[in-house]
């Protein structure tokens, strides 16, 4: 597998002229294999755009994407929230586009618990289990520890955090009464069905933030800097959206996260 | 009932009561079958669904767990699986409104305390449930129980279809076994009712049908066993056939009249030889009583069947009877009883010997025996008398013509001269008679030679008044007889026949060829013959004239003349109504031949 990875990630499309290639940096939220398979057509579509070869990378795990991040190995980088707050803040990435899903393209956390479980306000959480996606996740985690903490339940000693690596799981994990209640991102329950959402009660929102974005390196060409931001607002095909899961991409400033990063250092 | 709706019947029965078997075993079998294949795939399920469960469970991914429960039902029965941790919450369910509640019950309670599938059956039909129960354990440590309920419906449904096919096969079996068992029972009833067929003819009398039953088995023997039968049959008949064609060959060709008569005295059956005897054909005869046809005095069978059982023995005797045609003839009658089983008289034979014919030869042959010796004695009286009644009218003559005209003993005398005349003249015709000269033959016209003899008679008889009518076959052939005796012959007979009339009534005189020979029948309306003098008018001297108006000699005379000729004189007469004389003469060989 390994063998395969690497020459794959060597062996990249380089059909498009002499120019140096640009680099894609996915962050690893998936395994690398599928990733780097599940981009392939954005690479071929940018390079077609920007008449110059992209090669999509990726890393084994968050800490060496980072690392690899902050060396400015990718010209171009999809990243979580908070990596990327990470990489604008250690390496100068700076946002250009943000990822729309469905109509929207900010999200907002939320702490839920289940209709009968008698738990009706975030202070009721205390002493309970609280299933999470991941200690980096922003809105599956991070922002609602700010949420138990305004409400009066500290988030490290009231609470018990259950990280469970899928939505769907900390959900289940709350229908079967594993977990009390569930940190999670509401943009992402929105495509649940409703027999799970209706046996929920929100307890609480984060604010909203905005979504994914897709940032470019600090020193990279201005023009292709224009360029790569109009090839994304003008993707339409559903295989260059899919692997991002967007409907679409807006242009961003990088200033749009500003608001975001300043919460996530206020985070406890 | 016929045998062919039997048999339908039977077979039809057999069929359905087989497909029912059928039927009822096969749903058994296949409820083994289809349950145990249940249990085994049901198990099988769950030891798969448990181990790839483990890994989630353990790492809390109820989501996936989930989602494979929910996989795992679709396309297949599972109704309801749920994963349920040791406490007895149910952590994944494919109906997620179950999720977190308590869900433990005796079979997780058993597979969570064992190692291996736990199964149970519950409920019956359309609500049948296999539920299997598995323990999810990891190096001993008990997570969590999985337990799958599995629909028997499917179960069911195909038992349903099993009975559905077997009561389709029942109908099938039905149909299709109707079409055979006709088929079947045609093979069998087709050579029974041939066979009937055969028996039928048979029973008419027709053996000549073929049994054509070619077979081997029970019924082929049958129709064999039936077949020799009819041959024995056709033996026996045929002999039977053969023996009653000879019997009825002699009856028919017997000269005697046969005549049978049943015990209600009606004729059953009479032969050729009796029917043309009394001139009746068959039709008209039988099933008539016997009086009708064999006249009066009643038939002699009376005799026997009025005596009952008695006399049982023949009879015979002479009688006359009345034809058809009111002939009568003279027969002899023999009357035999016919006897039953029983010896009862059932009715009688008769058979008629017509003897009319032999009576009157018989009374012929006496007749010329008589005219015989009676010509024999008056030839030798005649000639012994001629030579004096020579004398007598010779001298008487002499005598006369010597006297004087107006001498008173010449009358006297000319009577004696005229009795001797007299005299001579019955003693010529008795020589006449007696001597029968040998006729000189000759080609005659026998219609010329009556017509010349009627004229000869008128003109002798001038004052007689009388007419005479023809009927002459003109066609009618020469023979050969001597003019001068034929014309005697019908001298006598006409003026017999003129004599009878006594001047009122008319003769009438018929000519006709009759066989071989040629017929004249002289018929007259006048007074006739009574019955007793019909046989002694040919004998000489026989007259029923005043006396010395005849001498009785003209019929013996012709009677003489025609024999000498080779014919015959016959009188047919009643009294009062009238008389008829029939000559036959023989024809010549000439006149025979050509024409
Ligand atoms: N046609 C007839 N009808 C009635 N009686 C007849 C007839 N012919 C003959 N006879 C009877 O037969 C008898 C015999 O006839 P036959 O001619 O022999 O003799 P005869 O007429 O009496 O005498 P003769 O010798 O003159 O003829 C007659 O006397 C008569 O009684
Ligand atoms: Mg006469």
């Amino acid at each position: 597998m390994a063998a395969v990875l690497a020459v794959g990630l060597v062996a990249s499309p380089a059909q498009a002229g002499s120019a140096e290639p640009l680099r894609l940096g996915v962050f690893p939220y998936q395994s690398p294999l599928k990733i780097y398979n599940d981009f392939q057509p954005v690479a071929q579509y940018l390079s077609r755009e920007l008449g110059r070869p992209v090669l999509v990378e990726t890393s084994p795990s968050m800490e060496r994407f980072v690392e690899q991040a902050s060396r400015q190995r990718y010209d171009i980088v999809y990243a979580g929230l908070s990596y990327y707050i990470q990489l604008r803040e250690k390496a100068g990435y700076r946002a250009i586009a943000t990822v729309v899903r469905g109509d929207a393209s900010s999200r907002r956390g939320a702490l839920l618990a289940r209709q009968d479980s008698g738990i009706r306000t975030v202070s009721d959480l205390k002493g309970k289990k609280v299933g999470a996606l991941h200690p980096d996740a922003v809105c599956g985690y991070v922002l609602q520890r700010q949420l138990l903490q305004e409400g009066g339940v500290n988030p490290d000693r009231d609470v018990e955090f259950v990280f469970i690596g899928k939505l769907d799981s900390i959900i289940f994990s709350v229908l079967n009464r594993t977990v009390d209640a569930a940190a999670v991102d509401l943009s992402e329950l929105a495509g649940k069905e409703r027999g799970i959402v209706d046996k929920m009660r929100v307890l609480a929102v984060t604010p909203e933030v905005p979504d994914f974005p897709i940032a470019v390196r600090k020193g990279l060409n201005g023009g292709i800097v224009e360029r790569i931001r109009l090839a994304l607002i003008q993707a339409r095909d559903s295989s260059v959206l899919a692997p991002f899961r967007a409907t679409a991409f807006e242009p961003a400033r990088d200033s749009d996260y500003d608001a975001l990063a300043a919460l996530i250092r206020k985070s406890p | 009932m016929r045998l062919f709706p039997k048999v339908l019947l039977l077979i039809l029965g057999l069929l359905i009561l087989l497909a029912a078997v059928l039927t009822v075993v096969e749903v058994r079998n296949e409820t083994r079958q289809i349950s145990s294949l249940v249990e085994q795939k049901g198990t099988q399920i769950a030891r798969v669904l448990s181990v790839s469960a483990l890994p989630h469970l353990v790492n809390r991914d109820f989501g996936t767990l989930n989602a494979l429960l929910q996989e795992t039902q679709r396309g297949s029965d599972l109704i309801a699986g749920a994963l349920l941790g040791p406490d007895g919450v149910i952590l994944a369910h494919t109906d997620i409104n179950r999720l977190g509640d308590k869900g433990s019950d005796d079979l997780v309670l058993q597979a969570a305390g064992g190692e291996g599938a736990v199964v149970k059956h519950m409920g019956s039909g359309n609500d049948a449930v296999m539920a299997v129960g598995v323990p999810v354990r990891l190096r001993g440590d008990m997570l969590g129980v999985l337990r799958l309920e599995f629909s028997e419906t499917a179960v069911y449904k195909s038992i349903r279809s099993t009975v559905f096919r077997g009561i389709g096969v029942a109908a099938a079996a039905l149909v299709i076994g109707s079409i055979l068992a006709f088929a079947a029972s045609g093979l069998i009833t087709r050579p029974i009712l041939q066979l009937t067929a055969s028996a039928g003819k048979i029973a008419r009398g027709d053996m000549s049908y073929p049994i054509a039953v070619n077979r081997k088995d029970e019924i082929g023997q049958l129709a064999a066993a039936f077949q020799s039968m009819t041959e024995g049959l056709k033996r026996t008949f045929g002999d039977l056939v053969r023996e009653k064609r000879r019997t009825e060959a002699i009856v028919q060709s017997v000269p005697d009249g046969m005549v049978t008569v049943d015990a209600g005295r009606r004729v059953t059956f009479m032969n050729p030889a009796a029917l043309s005897v009394l001139g009746f054909s068959a039709d008209e005869v039988l099933g008539r009583p016997c009086v009708e046809i064999l006249g009066n005095p009643p038939c002699v069978a009376d005799c026997f069947l009025a005596g009952g059982n008695g006399a049982a023995s023949a009879r015979r005797e002479e009688m006359g009877l009345i034809t058809k045609t009111g002939r009568p003839i003279r027969v002899i009658k023999t009357v035999a009883p016919m006897q039953d089983e029983d010896g009862r008289v059932a009715g009688a034979v008769e058979t008629i010997q017509d003897v009319t014919q032999t009576r009157r030869l018989e009374e012929k042959v006496r007749q010329s025996e008589r005219l015989a010796s009676v010509g024999k004695l008056a030839a030798g009286v005649a000639h012994e008398i001629n030579n004096p009644l020579s004398a007598v009218i010779g001298i008487s003559g002499v005598l006369l013509r010597r006297l004087p005209a107006d001498h008173p003993d010449r009358g006297p005398l000319q009577e004696i001269s005229d009795y001797g005349k007299r005299s001579a003249r019955i003693v010529r015709d008795l020589l006449n008679y007696a001597r029968q000269m040998p006729p000189e033959k000759r080609s005659t016209d026998m219609n010329r030679l009556v017509r010349e003899s009627v004229q000869r008679i008128e003109r002798a008889n001038p004052d007689k008044r009388f007419s005479v009518t023809f009927d002459l076959d003109p066609s009618l052939p020469d023979v050969l007889a001597d003019p001068y005796q034929m014309e005697q012959v019908f001298s006598n007979i006409v003026l017999n026949a003129v004599q009878s009339l006594n001047g009122e009534g008319e003769v009438r005189i018929v000519s006709a060829l009759d066989g071989d020979r040629i017929r004249i029948s002289v018929i007259d309306n006048g007074c006739g013959i009574p019955p007793e003098n019909r046989s002694r008018v040919f004998e000489p001297f026989f007259t029923t004239r005043p006396q010395g108006m005849g001498t009785g000699l003209g019929l013996s005379i012709s009677y003489g003349i025609v024999s000498g000729h080779g014919g015959t004189i016959d009188v047919e007469s009643e009294e009062g109504i009238g008389t008829c004389f029939i000559v036959r003469l023989p024809l010549s060989p000439i006149s025979r031949g050509p024409v």
